[in-house]
């Protein structure tokens, strides 16, 4: 099941973390800092959160350490994710396409 | 010889998160910094505090989550990710539900949540967390009501009273905790 709604800026940004390499916890944080320059800040309560509802709803999974119990959590995106975080991007692109229209269109009269 | 510093027990009870982190801060100002606290999260929460020595302790700041953690891992990676982000988490095992933070560096976030709907899914938590006391604590009221009945022994009759006051009290503080959530946008 796809989720109809769209995700917040905080999930969003987040599967995009993932989209590109497997990383822990506070690793995602600042991938999204390191990134986005600056422009984009996770704070942590916020990150477990988005996390856990990811997890549950199957967008992301945990790699298993067995031998390596030490070794923190890391996350990775499922396919599923990577199908939720496509369709949204899609979205975004034709929200800007028609804002174009209208606020271009607009300008023009 | 280590001076022992000098400690005070604080037993208080909260329905409002900004609130709680208000009195631990003005608990600061008066010279004391939370060491410690227990895991009640249903009734009254004992906080102990020590005597502030060094003055850059002024700049804490203190957060609270509300959360419950399936298992010793899955504390351990929460604790892992805050302290990553530079706050001290003070509670001490999965058996708290109530996760009360600081921060001392002044150049750190000063917030452990970065968007409104951690708010919102905070007090859901915590909501949820009450509803459930409240209904154990209101089947109690009729378990001993009925054996109240049954024995007549008056015993029953005080405690389920008891039960009834403890269930209605959880649901004024799931009434003040609805209002938190509805007051934010």
């Amino acid at each position: 099941m796809i989720p109809v709604n769209p995700l917040s800026e905080s999930t969003y940004l987040i599967l995009l973390a993932l989209y590109q390499e497997p990383l822990h916890g506070y690793g995602i944080i600042k991938a999204i800092e390191n990134t986005s320059e600056g422009k984009y800040i996770i704070a942590p309560g916020t990150l477990y959160g988005v996390l856990k509802n990811l997890e549950k709803q199957g967008l992301i999974e945990t790699i298993a350490f067995e031998k390596e119990k030490r070794k923190k959590k890391t996350y990775c995106i499922t396919d599923r994710g990577k199908e939720v975080l496509n369709s949204e991007y899609e979205r975004y692109i034709r929200m800007i396409n028609y804002s174009q229209i209208i606020m271009q269109g607009g300008k023009g009269k | 010889m280590k001076k022992i510093n000098a400690t005070k027990k604080v037993t208080k009870r909260f329905a409002n998160f900004s609130k709680e982190e208000e009195w631990l801060q003005s608990m600061l100002n008066e010279g004391w910094i939370l060491k410690s606290y227990d895991s009640e999260d249903v009734d009254e929460c004992q906080y102990i505090f020590e005597q502030l020595q060094n003055e850059n302790l002024q700049n804490v700041i203190y957060k609270i989550d509300f959360r419950d953690l399936k298992n010793k891992r899955e504390f351990e990676e929460y604790k892992g990710i805050f302290q990553d982000s530079g706050w001290t988490l003070l509670s001490k095992s999965k058996w708290y539900s109530k996760h009360i933070f600081y921060t001392i560096s002044t150049n750190a976030q000063s917030d452990i949540f970065s968007e409104q709907e951690s708010y919102r899914e905070r007090e859901k938590r915590k909501m949820t967390s009450l509803l459930l006391y409240t209904g154990l604590a209101f089947i109690g009221f009729i378990i001993s009501i009925c054996l109240l009945i049954i024995f007549e022994y008056a015993y029953f009759g005080a405690f389920g009273l008891f039960l009834l006051y403890v269930s209605i009290k959880y649901t004024i503080d799931y009434f003040k905790h609805r209002k938190s959530l509805k007051s934010i946008f």
